[in-house]
């Protein structure tokens, strides 16, 4: 791991706290000139297991997979222009799997220094702890990392920078 | 995601007065639409598409209906206990007292899946479920969910 850091992977689920998180990350990399990765992962453990519980079907899970696999493949996609807006060289990945294992084997082959990901509201409910993919990934790295908040101020940043 | 952000305190409903299953989708697909201003003949009869298939009385009281609609912005939840226990044709053939609809949008899968997820990790613990059931109010209701 190099300190502070020279390879930044950022975590991407869709919503506008991890949107927010990539604008934050593409704005570092484009100031420090770090190297940025993007994953997105198809969270296929979160699918069996809610076959396994039967709130889905087989089939029904199937249908939800293919269409996370479109989602991923439009959020990466819009992740490279974004970054292309600032200049900024990005590598986007998306694998199937467990949130947690997929990006720990990210960071682990690929020589990550710094995780950006982005965050969930203040107050919560302490149960979700247990289930929530970011909570989770935070306790489970063993690098550093950037909880960025989804803030107005990113997005006007961000907007205001491509002017 | 957690479900302080998704679940609203006026989409909770307290010991609804329903006797069948078609009458509790009812009531809570009525509740979100009338809250939130959705289309809820649409939305019924996805909900109803998706019971046809296989019901989604998950067992031990609980059932988590649910449907994706392209007449949906974003995901709506509506958490209901009944008064009566009602028969769901749920898998362990018992009837249910707690109730979570979740509607999602057709492009929102990743954060459905995760709802979804959330939602049957909270009810997998007999004492989340026991506290969610025994409210005596709609705000103690909510507050089992998010505390």
């Amino acid at each position: 791991m190099k300190v502070p850091y020279e390879n930044i992977l950022v975590y991407i689920d869709g919503s506008e706290a991890s949107m927010s998180a990539l604008m934050y990350a593409i704005l570092i990399a484009e100031r420090t000139k770090c190297k940025l990765d993007v994953i997105y992962v198809i969270n296929t453990k979160a699918l069996q297991d809610l076959v396994k519980n039967h709130v889905f079907l087989q089939s029904e899970s199937l249908s939800y997979e293919k269409d996370i696999e479109e989602d991923a493949s439009r959020y990466l996609f819009h992740a490279k222009k974004m970054a292309k807006t600032k200049n900024v060289e990005i590598t986007t990945y998306k694998e199937k799997g467990s949130v947690v294992t997929c990006v720990q084997n990210y960071i682990k082959n690929n020589s990550i220094d710094l995780l950006v990901i982005g965050s969930q509201t203040s107050l919560r409910a302490r149960r979700d702890e247990v289930a929530s993919e970011t909570d989770r990934l935070l306790r489970s790295i063993s690098i550093a990392s950037l909880v960025v908040k989804d803030n107005q101020d990113i997005w006007d940043e961000f907007e205001k920078e491509k002017e | 995601m957690n479900l302080f952000e998704l679940v609203h305190k006026e989409d909770c409903l307290l010991n609804l007065e329903v006797n069948s299953k078609l009458e509790v989708l009812d009531k809570m697909v009525t509740t979100l639409a009338n809250n939130h201003n959705l289309d809820k003949n649409k939305i019924l009869e996805k909900v109803l598409e998706r019971e046809n298939q296989l019901s989604t009385g998950l067992g031990e009281g609980v059932a988590i209906p649910h449907c994706k609609s392209n007449c949906l912005d974003k995901l709506y939840i509506c958490v209901a206990t009944t008064k009566n226990e009602i028969d769901f044709d749920a898998l362990d053939e018992k009837p249910c007292k707690l109730f979570f609809l979740v509607l999602a949008p057709e492009n929102k899968s990743s954060l459905h899946v995760e709802a979804l997820a959330l939602i049957a990790n909270l009810v997998k613990s007999k004492i989340n479920k026991r506290l969610i059931i025994s409210s005596s109010t709609q705000e103690e209701l909510y507050e089992s969910l998010i505390d």
